[in-house]
C-alpha cells in the first residue's frame, strides 16, 4: 500500500495561511516613525519627540509581538506532537496593532479621538483577517496512557542533548570519529521521530532515551575538554569502536520500533477478524 | 475541485481585504506624526 496521504490543503489543524516568520510588514510602519522622532529631535521640539518615540516604541513592540506569535505558530505546525501556545502572541499582537494606531493618530498626530479609534479597530480587524490567531488545539494525538506533557519533555529534553552533542563534535579535529558520531546522531533523531509519530514506542526506548543518549553526551563532553595531542591513538581507536557498536545499538532501536509497530497493526488485525468472526 | 477553489479564493480575498485594511489604517497613521511636523 502506498505511504502516500491525501492532501488536503484546507485542514485548519495542518495548514496555517502562515507557516513561517515571514510577510511580517509591520516593521516597515516603523520608518515614518523613525523620521518624524528625528526631525523632532532636530527642531528640539521635545513634546513631540516624547510622543513620537512613544508611538515608535508601541509599533515596534507590536511588530515584535507579531514576530514571535508567527514563530510560535510556525513551530506548532512543524511539530507532530506539541501543545499549543501557552500565551497568545498574535492576539495581543492584533490588539496592540489598534492600540498603536489609536495613540498615533489621536495623541501622536493630532487627529479627533474618534477618528483614531475608527483606524485602530480597522487596524485590528485587518490584522486579524490577515494573520489570523493562534493555535488553539493541542496536538496530543495517539498519546496512548503516557502523559502527553512527558512525552513532549523528553523529547525536548532528548534533542537539546544531541544539539548539545553536535556542538561538542565541532571541536573534534579526527574526521572518522567526527563521521561516526554524526551517523549515530542522525540515527538518534531518527528514533526520537519515530517515538514522536508514535508516543507509546517512548516505553520501548525508554532506555535508548535515558542511557544511550547520555552516554554519548558525556563521553562527547570528556573527550573535546581534553587537549587533542594528550589524547592516545589507543583511546581513539577504543572510542571509534564504541561509536561503531552505539551505531549498531541504534540501528537494532529502530528495528525493534519498527516491530513494534508491526506488532501493533497485527493485533488489531487480530481484533477485526474476531469481531468479524462474531 | 469548484469547492476547492472557492475556498481557496475565499481565503485569498480575506488576506487582501486584511492587507488593504491594514495598509489603509495603520499604514497611513504612521504618516501623521511627520504630517502634522511639516505643517
Amino acid at each position: 500500500m502506498s505511504n502516500a496521504k491525501r492532501y488536503n490543503p484546507f485542514d485548519p489543524k495542518k495548514k496555517s495561511t502562515f507557516t513561517s516568520t515571514r510577510g511580517n510588514f509591520l516593521y516597515l510602519f516603523l520608518a515614518p516613525l523613525f523620521l518624524s522622532v528625528i526631525l523632532a529631535l532636530l527642531a528640539r521640539n521635545i513634546e513631540a519627540f516624547v510622543l513620537n518615540g512613544i508611538a515608535f516604541g508601541l509599533f515596534f513592540a507590536t511588530a515584535k509581538l507579531n514576530t514571535i506569535g508567527l514563530k510560535n505558530e510556525h513551530a506548532y505546525h512543524t511539530t507532530l506532537l506539541t501543545k499549543a501556545p501557552k500565551t497568545p502572541f498574535k492576539f495581543i499582537a492584533g490588539v496592540m496593532l489598534g492600540l498603536s494606531t489609536l495613540y498615533t493618530a489621536w495623541i501622536a498626530g493630532g487627529e479627533t479621538p474618534l477618528t483614531g479609534l475608527f483606524l485602530g479597530a480597522i487596524s485590528t480587524t485587518g490584522y486579524f483577517l490577515y494573520y489570523g490567531f493562534d493555535p488553539k488545539v493541542d496536538k496530543l494525538d495517539n498519546v496512548g496512557d503516557i502523559s502527553a506533557e512527558f512525552v513532549i519533555q523528553t523529547l525536548a529534553e532528548s534533542r537539546a542533548k544531541l544539539a548539545s552533542i553536535e556542538n561538542d563534535m565541532s571541536l573534534i579535529s579526527d574526521r572518522e570519529l567526527r563521521g561516526k558520531l554524526q551517523v549515530a546522531i542522525d540515527k538518534a533523531y531518527e528514533i526520537l521521530s519515530n517515538i514522536e509519530e508514535d508516543p507509546k514506542d517512548l516505553r520501548v526506548a525508554r532506555k535508548f532515551i535515558i542511557v544511550y543518549i547520555d552516554g554519548i553526551k558525556k563521553v562527547t563532553k570528556s573527550y573535546t575538554e581534553l587537549p587533542q595531542e594528550e589524547i592516545k591513538a589507543e583511546t581513539k581507536e577504543r572510542l571509534s569502536h564504541l561509536l561503531s557498536d552505539v551505531e549498531q545499538r541504534f540501528d537494532k532501536e529502530i528495528l525493534r520500533l519498527k516491530k513494534n509497530n508491526q506488532f501493533d497493526l497485527d493485533v488489531h488485525i487480530d481484533v477485526l477478524q474476531e469481531q468479524i468472526k462474531n | 475541485m469548484l469547492e476547492l477553489n472557492r475556498k481557496n479564493q475565499g481565503t485569498a480575498m480575506q488576506k487582501l481585504f486584511g492587507f488593504l485594511f491594514i495598509l489603509l489604517s495603520a499604514g497611513l497613521t504612521v504618516w501623521y506624526p511627520l504630517g502634522k511636523l511639516l505643517g
